[in-house]
């Protein structure tokens, strides 16, 4: 440890000291970042419609003019990608934000009360678990779809709620093995209220994992969206989607490459980077871990 | 504050908790009696499993987490404890009876700065916030000999066990409890601290008047504590009596082996240590036919195996649940 550091430090501000000497990533960081401002601020600045047609310059490969090239009807696909990295970010945070919320309140429920409660909650889970979640998502779209077409609310729920069962049992473990710790049993003691000691003494114990975990989900909830997209179910233009039309144009003819090789290298890169910061984050935060 | 000031005196009547489980119950208290008088050490020793800690969670209602079931009395001077509905153990929980643990290691909140933790007691209990609330922290900080203002913004990891320890005290300390309840203070502390804790503990029961049940299994730290002791085995009391006196001529057999296996500076007769043989009994059944200890016991004669011995008087200020008779306790097995 240097010597010029400040004397205090939370048990956070060591973890982030150590995830910025993680070099993977940092690098993942910047770059996620640098595609998000991209993906948000350039259609905006630029005024960048993906849906302007240019019926002339249909399928053009990749030039100084459209740096990504066209599509069959004459949309410049950087602009396409870079709107569709919007749409498929904006899910995976989203969609990540509920099953964080919905997970690990019900799984810090589950744990602290432990008993009949836990036993009671973890059997729906496991029930839950069983079903197909494909299913079920494509069953949630279907039911939200009807009143809100071309809504991405629909989306956000359905994979958030096929996401938070991972999320419930691993906040669930967690909490039931930090309900016996002397800490928690002290402040107990003290005399502090079920509420209070969930929320002070066990649950920022757990942030660590939770954060961990949520960055690891947010490329698998980005990667469903596609899948769901590529089999026409996505409400928006997204990466999946872009990627879903790149193949349908690949012929032994002519292939138009370009129309599936730039949104499957952003799509491909966002997912890298993510997994690089989850991996770092869960080395920063081990508790194991002092440096 | 609010409480009256007056200082009560802790009485446990008939205590028994038993675990219950799909296969079988476990009593691990079994009609256990004792009282505490206000500005009292009590020592309670015993091996391990022997009930010292399941006694010392019931007087606060934490059994209630692991299926434990209680019966019998517990009164801080009229109030009885035992049954009291969730929400009034929680006034009494820290603010009158208060307890430190083992492991100093996991007793703090690791994410809490030492103002956070020890605030929290404060607000809880004394709705006092802000300056007022610092204020009182730092002089009981200073109490428990950990002076000065940054340990205060400190976190947990960034103390030594020792003063972690304190901080467990000054947190049990600051609504100034009528009774303490330690449990194995200083079994994780290397002997230098342990001293300290042990001199700070008896410096605040000296100051406060405070009572305190000292849970432990290390005679040598209980002789230098303790008023009077309470000896444990399986789930029941064996001996109590002056903590001097006791352990001077314990009057118990179990008392005795205990005192032979445990390593003194002063050790009488070649310095051997000796271990108790064999293991307690298994407390799952009904009621013991023989005494708990015979199977254990170097003095076990007729009689011993015939019914479990009451507790009785064996002299002035002496119980004991044994009918070796006395004089025979005087001379070596």
């Amino acid at each position: 440890m240097g010597g010029h550091e400040s004397p205090i430090q939370s048990p956070f501000q060591l973890a982030f000291r150590r995830l910025v000497r993680n070099r993977g990533a940092v690098a993942g960081a910047l770059l996620l970042s640098l595609m998000t401002l991209a993906c948000v601020l350039l259609p905006l600045l630029l005024k960048l419609d993906p849906s302007h047609t240019q019926p002339v310059l249909r399928n053009l490969p990749p030039s100084s003019q459209f740096w990504f090239g066209t599509d069959g009807l004459g949309r410049d696909l950087f602009v396409r990608v870079l709107v569709g990295g919007r749409t498929s970010l904006l899910v995976g945070l989203a969609s990540t934000a509920v099953s964080v919320l919905v997970g690990v309140s019900y799984g810090a429920v589950a744990g602290f009360y432990g008993g009949k409660v836990d036993e009671a909650m973890m059997r729906l889970v496991d029930f839950m678990y069983g079903l197909p979640y494909m299913f079920l998502v494509i069953l949630i779209m279907l039911m939200f779809s009807e009143k809100a077409r071309g809504d991405m609310l629909p989306v956000f729920l359905a994979l958030g709620l096929v996401q938070w069962l991972t999320m419930a049992r691993i906040v669930r473990g967690q909490v039931l093995t930090l309900r016996r710790q002397e800490f928690v049993l002290a402040a107990e003691l003290l005399g502090a209220s079920d509420a209070r000691i969930l929320v002070r003494h066990v649950l920022p114990n757990v942030i660590g994992v939770i954060v961990v975990y949520a960055t690891l989900m947010v490329p698998s909830v980005i990667i469903l969206e596609s899948f769901l997209s590529f089999l026409g179910l996505g409400v928006a233009l997204s990466w999946g989607q872009l990627v879903s039309d790149g193949v349908a144009v690949i012929n032994p003819v002519r292939s138009y490459w370009w129309l599936l090789v730039w949104p499957s290298v952003f799509l491909g890169l966002t997912l890298l980077s993510l997994n690089f910061i989850g991996d770092g984050l869960r080395d920063a935060l081990d508790p194991k871990a002092r440096t | 504050m609010s409480e009256p000031s007056a200082k009560d005196a802790l009485h446990v009547r008939d205590l028994s908790v038993s675990f219950v489980t799909r296969e079988r119950s476990v009593r691990a208290v079994d009609g256990v009696s004792f009282d505490i008088e206000p500005g009292e050490v009590v020592g309670l020793v015993g091996e391990s499993g022997c009930g010292k800690s399941v006694t010392s969670l019931s007087i606060l209602g934490l059994h209630e987490k692991s299926a434990g079931r209680v019966t019998g009395s517990i009164k801080l001077g009229e109030q009885e404890l035992l049954g009291l509905p969730h929400s009034q153990l929680r006034k009494i929980r820290g603010n009158r009876v208060s307890m430190i643990f083992q492991d100093p290691q996991t007793s703090l909140n690791p994410y809490l700065r030492v103002e956070e933790q020890l605030g929290e007691v404060l607000e809880l209990h004394l709705g006092m916030q802000g300056a007022r609330a610092r204020q009182r922290m730092l002089e009981m900080l200073k109490q428990v000999g950990i002076p000065g203002e940054e340990r205060l913004r400190a976190y947990p990891h960034q103390l030594s066990g020792g003063m972690r320890q304190r901080v467990c005290i000054a947190m049990a300390l600051l609504c100034s409890p009528q009774v303490l309840i330690a449990d194995e203070p200083t079994t994780m502390l290397d002997v230098t601290i342990q001293s300290q804790i042990l001199d700070l503990l008896g410096g605040l029961r000296k100051d406060r008047g405070m009572s305190i049940l000292f849970i432990s299994h290390d005679l040598g730290v209980v002789a230098e504590l303790c008023d009077r002791v309470i000896v444990m085995y399986a789930g029941r009391i064996v001996e109590t009596g002056r903590s001097a006196e006791l352990l001077e001529q314990p009057l118990h057999p179990y008392t005795e082996a205990l005192l032979k296996s445990t390593p003194r500076v002063e050790l009488k007769g070649g310095g051997e240590l000796h271990p108790i043989g064999g293991l307690p009994p298994r407390l799952t059944g009904e009621k013991l036919t023989e005494c708990a200890f015979a199977a254990r016991c170097p003095r076990v004669r007729q009689g011993c195996r015939d019914g479990e011995p009451a507790l009785q008087s064996a002299a002035p200020g002496r119980l004991r649940r044994c009918i070796v008779p006395v004089t025979d306790m005087l001379v070596p097995p």
